[in-house]
C-alpha cells in the first residue's frame, strides 16, 4: 500500500527520474514492461543494484587521539527510486568489520554480523527507513539542493552548514554531480566527529551475499 | 577535561555541556517527562559500577530554539579512583556514531548531562558510558536504551 502510494506521488517520480539519470539506470518504461511480463511474480526481476561507497574518518571512541578510517559500502537493490534490499559492508583500516542487511520485507530491523566480535544482532532500524535511493543519499550526503536557510561557510558558496538535531552538518560541494560532496559531522561544540569523503556511486551486477567464512569467525582480542 | 565543560558543584555533581544558559543551580531532578523506566545498563570494572540513562528531550521554549537533550549518569560503588566517561551517540543505518563534543568525564555521584539542540532534525540517540582504571587496567562500558526525538 505504502509503496504504491509513493509510486503514484508525482514528486517521488521526478526524484526517481533524477536519481536514475545520475546512476545511469535503464529508463522506467523498460522496467515497467519487464515487470508486466514477469507478472510481478518475482520482485527481484527487473531490479538493479547500485553500489554507494564512501570513506568516513573518525576518532576511536576508546581513544580519540587515534583516527579510524571506515569504508562504508552499500549495495541497494532497487527499481527506480524504490529500494527493496540494502546491504552494508563496513571495512575498518582494510579489514571487514561488519556486514548489515536491511530488507523491505522486514523494514523494522537491520541484521548485523560483526566480524570483530563474531556476533550477530537484530537492531531496530533508525528512522527513516532506507526504502528509497533519495532517502539514503539525503541521509548521508544531505539534500540535493542547498537549502535556502543554510548558513554559508567561509570558503565560498560551495561550503554550507545546516544545524540538524544535536549535530552541525557541514557540506562542501566538490563540483561534480550530486552527491560529490565532503560532509563533516560536527558536535554541539563545533568539533568534528567524523568526515565523509570519497563518495562513489556505480552500477553493480548483483546484490552480494553475506561474506563467506562466518562459521570460522574468531573474535579479535579486545573487540567490543 | 574539555574546556567547554562547566562543572556545577551542586549536591550531586552536575554538569552542563555547551549550554549558554548553564548555571550552577539549574540541574535539579529531571522533569516529569523524563521517563523513570529509562534506567540503566550497568558498566562495571572491578568494583566501580555506573548506570547510564536513556537520553531525553527537554523543551525549553515554544520556538524550540533553546531545546536540549538531557542525560543522566550514576555511579554505584566506590568509583573515585576510576576514570568514567559518558557521551551521546546517534543511530545511522550503518551503526552507532559518537557525537563529538558531548563527552562528560567524572568519577562520582549522580550527574545530569545537557546538550543544546543545534537545529531542526530528528535522530535516534543513546548514551554510552565507560569505566576505566585499576591495576591491572580494566575497562567496562555500557549503552543506554535508545530514544528518538526532534530538535
Amino acid at each position: 500500500m505504502k509503496r504504491h502510494a509513493k509510486a503514484l506521488a508525482g514528486c517521488v517520480a521526478v526524484t526517481a527520474a533524477v536519481v536514475a539519470v545520475v546512476l545511469g539506470l535503464p529508463d522506467a518504461e523498460r522496467k515497467a514492461g519487464a515487470a508486466a511480463v514477469d507478472d510481478v511474480a518475482d520482485t527481484r526481476a527487473g531490479a538493479s543494484v547500485a553500489r554507494i561507497q564512501f570513506t568516513e574518518a573518525a576518532p576511536l571512541d576508546s581513544d580519540q587521539s587515534v583516527m579510524s578510517h571506515r569504508k562504508v559500502e552499500m549495495f541497494a537493490e532497487h527499481r527506480g527510486d524504490e529500494v527493496s534490499t540494502l546491504r552494508f559492508v563496513v571495512t575498518i583500516d582494510g579489514r571487514v568489520a561488519e556486514e548489515r542487511l536491511w530488507s523491505a520485507d522486514r523494514p523494522g530491523s537491520i541484521t548485523a554480523r560483526n566480524w570483530d566480535s563474531c556476533t550477530t544482532a537484530d537492531e531496530p532500524t533508525p528512522a527513516p527507513e532506507p526504502d528509497s535511493l533519495d532517502v539514503i543519499l539525503r541521509g548521508y550526503f544531505g539534500p540535493r539542493e542547498v537549502p535556502r536557510d543554510a548558513e554559508k561557510d567561509a570558503g565560498g558558496a560551495s561550503r554550507w552548514e545546516t544545524p540538524t538535531g544535536m549535530m552541525l552538518m557541514a557540506y562542501t560541494d566538490l563540483g561534480g554531480p550530486y552527491p560529490d560532496r565532503v560532509v563533516e559531522i560536527k558536535g554541539p561544540d563545533g568539533s568534528i566527529g567524523s568526515t565523509i569523503s570519497g563518495t562513489r556511486i556505480s552500477d553493480h551486477p548483483s546484490l552480494p551475499e553475506w561474506r563467506a567464512g562466518w562459521q570460522e569467525c574468531r573474535p579479535v582480542p579486545g573487540a567490543v | 577535561m574539555k574546556k567547554s565543560l562547566t562543572v556545577a558543584a551542586a549536591a550531586c555533581a552536575a554538569l552542563l555541556l555547551g549550554s549558554t544558559a548553564a548555571s550552577a543551580e539549574a540541574p535539579a531532578a529531571p522533569p516529569a517527562s523524563a521517563p523513570k523506566a529509562a534506567a540503566a545498563p550497568v558498566a562495571a570494572a572491578a568494583g566501580c559500577y555506573l548506570k547510564v540513562y536513556t537520553p531525553w528531550k527537554e523543551n525549553v521554549s515554544p520556538t524550540g530554539v533553546s531545546d536540549h537533550a538531557r542525560g543522566k549518569y550514576h555511579t554505584v560503588n566506590n568509583c573515585s579512583a576510576w576514570y568514567n566517561t559518558a557521551l551521546l551517540q546517534y543511530h545511522r543505518w550503518d551503526g552507532w556514531n559518537r557525537i563529538a563534543g558531548t563527552e562528560w568525564v567524572g568519577n562520582r555521584g549522580t550527574s545530569y548531562l545537557q546538550w543544546k539542540c543545534q537545529g531542526k532534525g530528528t535522530f535516534t540517540y543513546r548514551t554510552k558510558g565507560s569505566v576505566r582504571g585499576g591495576s591491572p587496567a580494566r575497562v567496562g562500558w555500557a549503552t543506554s536504551a535508545e530514544r528518538r526525538f526532534t530538535c
